[in-house]
């Protein structure tokens, strides 16, 4: 799969006013509260406009680059920076082994999935990158007027947060916690093996 | 609402945003009703555009001022009629309406318990099978600075539903994008 990020979309991401509104609005509300730990991996869909928010002290952050065109770029702008990496990923095959992320952040990108059922598919491999416990995070654009008008190639599928909570949950995912802004915040974790032995044995959970 | 808030929901780009966006959103999923009520018009936007709609629209809006204004502007319309009045106490016997439309006002209605009895006393005023429709903004950083000063209680899409079917609706359909969250709310037919 490769993916290409529409002209109107791009233009959106390499504005200065965008990220700016990114870093100081959306990024501290999406992380408020998350303890991501020390190796996460960000689902990126163009510049990479969450990656100086992820990045901090002691902290590992790989880029699964979806859009090739933006790989050099990005590379170019961390090669002095050996805490983070940059890969080109294909969202529904990733390149990790099991459980070897502390957490993951899509930030703006699963809608430049272009079907359902890849995005569907890119959920699944995210929860199984993830460690058990870890948490995925991460902000999805709403459709409408805006986002039709950014989609000039028709590539993009935007997301419904009406039944987003169900395929994450469909995906591995459990605590599923949406908020419905003009961005639709998302947390949802993997669970651990004594969660799952739970469920198993058939006792109720304790928290959804 | 703050002098740049009611001076927004009053400028012709909002009537523009409601005309070719909002209503023809609405309409896409439902026929124009004839007789409809519409609780919390505010300035009038929607009205005005409702109005050539539907065969006649019966108006509730609380503000004194509003609604005198509203009165005013529509008092050459014979199809228009303005009450000053609550919506969380409808003044209508029930089952009066077949319609009844709410356009980007339920934050304005000061909790969410409030906002219940609204629903409550909107689907009282409905006759069986009568439909309930409209938009309401999302939060979010922009939509709080614009509201500052403001009473704003924000309505949740993921729980609009449940509280609709509370209310005695029993056929709820939601949509959302990023211009608000769009519901289409029946009453049991009888």
């Amino acid at each position: 799969m490769t993916i290409r990020v529409s002209r109107g979309f791009r233009e959106l991401y390499s504005s200065a006013e965008f990220s700016e509104s990114i870093s100081t609005e959306w990024m501290p509300w999406l992380l408020d509260g998350l303890e991501l730990g020390d190796d996460i991996v960000d689902v990126a869909a163009g510049p990479g406009v969450a990656v100086r928010s992820l990045r901090t002290a002691g902290r590992q952050v790989t880029v699964a680059q979806l859009a090739p065109e933006f790989t050099a770029e990005l590379t170019g702008l961390f090669a002095c920076d050996r805490a983070v990496g940059v890969r080109d990923v294909d969202p529904t095959c990733l390149p990790f082994s099991d459980g070897h992320f502390t957490a993951a952040t899509a930030v703006l990108s699963l809608h430049h999935v272009p079907s359902t059922e890849q995005q569907d598919r890119a959920l699944a491999e995210l929860a199984r990158v993830l460690r058990p416990g870890a948490v995925l995070a991460g902000l999805n654009a709403i459709d409408g007027p805006h986002f039709r008008r950014m989609n000039d190639d028709g590539c993009c599928v935007p997301i419904d947060p009406l039944s987003f909570a169900e395929r994450l949950q469909r995906a591995g995912f459990i605590d599923v916690e949406l908020t419905v802004w003009s961005f639709v915040r998302f947390t949802a974790r993997v669970p651990t093996p004594e969660l799952v032995a739970d469920q198993d044995s058939g006792r109720p959970e304790t928290k959804r | 609402m703050n002098p740049a808030h009611l001076e927004l929901c009053s400028s012709a780009a909002w009537a523009e945003h409601i005309e070719t966006e909002i209503l023809p959103w609405v309409f896409e999923d439902l026929d124009a009703p004839e007789d409809l009520l519409e609780v919390g018009p505010g300035p009038g936007a929607t009205t005005n555009l409702l109005r050539r709609r539907v065969r006649h629209l019966t108006a509730v809006e609380y503000d004194p001022a509003l609604a005198a204004r509203l009165a005013a502007r529509f008092a050459d319309d014979r199809s228009v009629e303005v009450h000053k009045g609550d919506a969380t106490d409808l003044p209508f016997r029930d089952g009066r309406f077949s319609a009844a439309a709410s356009f980007t006002m339920l934050h304005h209605v000061p909790s969410a318990q409030l906002q219940d009895r609204l629903f409550g006393e909107v689907a009282r005023v409905l006759r069986p099978g009568g439909v309930f429709f409209g938009t309401d903004s999302l939060d979010g950083p922009g939509f709080r600075r614009l509201h500052e000063g403001d009473t704003c209680v924000p309505v949740d899409p993921l729980t609009l539903g449940t509280r609709l079917q509370r209310a005695g609706f029993a056929d709820v359909d939601l949509a959302v994008l990023a211009i608000g969250v769009r519901f289409i709310a029946r009453t049991p037919v009888a």
